[in-house]
């Protein structure tokens, strides 16, 4: 009895360190995305165009990427909502909504797939300034405006003090002649109740 | 052709093979090895905004390509061109995986065998080579890919025409599971699918 007790509790911790190992070791890394702070993200991220027709905004975006040599994933327009991959690694999504009567805004988010189901969130001002924002402008005819924060308020670092100037305000317009930052203005009662 | 292969994986297993080869075709194949993985490491580890700023430049060929890849149709009718397209598709053996017609997109692929003799016959032949210098090679060709095509409509504007553009790409896989990808830049791929286009509208392309 009591040897068949112990060559059961063997038995138990043998089948336990099987059952362990058999669990995945190399599981695949999440999605990185970026550390820094979401402010800054939205400021390099997010662009504004003289314009109310948002669905030509869509098609200048989508036609953008195809000229870049990006592949065409999925489309919604209601939506406003454009995903394409450039040699299946790097990956763009862009959204477009209309901001106040005359304005359409675009955020492009960008992901580099750096292993196979491991993307990595790009995070350099330059890259949206140059590779998207630049021909885009160039494709609508119209200025790429810096966009102020709009809310910083629902940030969780809100690291923009009251009277200084917004530490993102033009980082990355600097070899953009062609990007003028200009203030956003606020439509009336943006900030909700 | 764009042939970018990203992978951040040193290439320890040939200069453990080295080893085993005595002499001189061991230290040489050393070095080489530690020559490559170095050139490797060089241009693979780089951070993912250094890959994004790379892949994300366009095309070196791009005026180029656009030219290869649009053509004009003297119509107004969007949807009826964009029917048309995914006809001619589909006639081509694609499966179309999205559309949206109020945007002018279509977007289909279609899998395919990527083997070529004269590839697999080289890659025989330099194993073979390599069988005489007691250098261990495994041949490695291409074994399938996966074709995919995104079609734009764009109305010009102040004019009666609209512009098709068709970007054709694709991934291949060869024996060993590698994966690259690269941009279809061939302009007879793109004319068969015009010249199938204009049969199906029953109207004639223009070249840019």
């Amino acid at each position: 009895m009591n040897r068949r007790g112990a060559a059961g509790i063997i038995l138990a911790v043998a089948a336990c360190i099987l059952l362990a190992a058999c669990q995945s070791t190399r599981q695949l890394p999440p999605n990185v995305l970026s550390s820094k702070p979401a402010v800054e993200l939205r400021a390099m991220q997010t662009r504004a165009f003289d314009t109310s027709d948002d669905t030509k905004v869509l098609r200048m975006i989508i036609a953008t990427l195809q000229d870049l040599g990006y592949a065409i994933d999925k489309v919604e327009p209601p939506a406003g909502t454009v995903t394409a991959t450039k040699l299946s690694v790097l990956s763009l999504t862009a959204v477009v909504h209309p901001r106040g009567t005359g304005q359409t805004v675009v955020r492009a988010n960008a992901m580099v797939r750096v292993a196979a189901g491991s993307n990595t969130q790009v995070d350099d001002p330059a890259f949206y300034q140059q590779r998207f924002f630049e021909p885009l402008s160039k494709a609508l005819f119209l200025s790429a405006l810096q966009v102020e924060d709009e809310n910083p308020g629902l940030d969780e670092k809100p690291i923009i003090p009251e009277t200084g100037v917004p530490p993102n305000a033009q980082p990355s317009t600097s070899d953009a002649p062609s990007a003028r930052p200009r203030m956003g203005q606020l439509p009336p009662g943006w900030h909700g109740p | 052709m764009l042939r970018e292969n990203f992978h951040c994986e040193a290439p320890i297993r040939r200069s453990a093979e080295a080893e085993r080869v005595p002499g001189r075709v061991a230290i040489k194949t050393a070095a080489a090895s530690v020559a490559l993985s170095g050139l490797l490491a060089l241009t693979a580890c780089q951070s993912p905004n250094e890959i994004a700023m790379k892949i994300g430049a366009p095309p070196d060929s791009a005026v180029k390509l656009r030219a290869v890849e649009t053509r004009r149709y003297e119509t107004l009718d969007e949807p009826a061109l964009l029917a048309a397209a995914a006809q001619t598709l589909q006639d081509l053996g694609f499966t179309i995986s999205e559309s949206s017609s109020e945007v002018g997109v279509l977007v289909a692929s279609k899998q395919r065998d990527a083997e070529e003799a004269g590839q697999v016959a080289a890659q025989v032949a330099l194993t073979l080579v390599a069988l005489l210098f007691l250098v261990p090679y495994e041949p490695v060709w291409d074994k399938d890919q996966n074709i995919a095509v995104s079609v734009v409509t764009t109305p010009i504007e102040n004019s009666r025409q609209i512009e098709v553009r068709a970007s054709f790409d694709r991934q291949i896989r060869d024996t060993k599971g590698q994966v690259r990808a690269e941009l279809i830049d061939d302009p007879e791929i793109y004319k068969q699918f015009f010249d199938k286009l204009s049969s199906a509208v029953f109207l004639e392309g223009h070249p840019l």
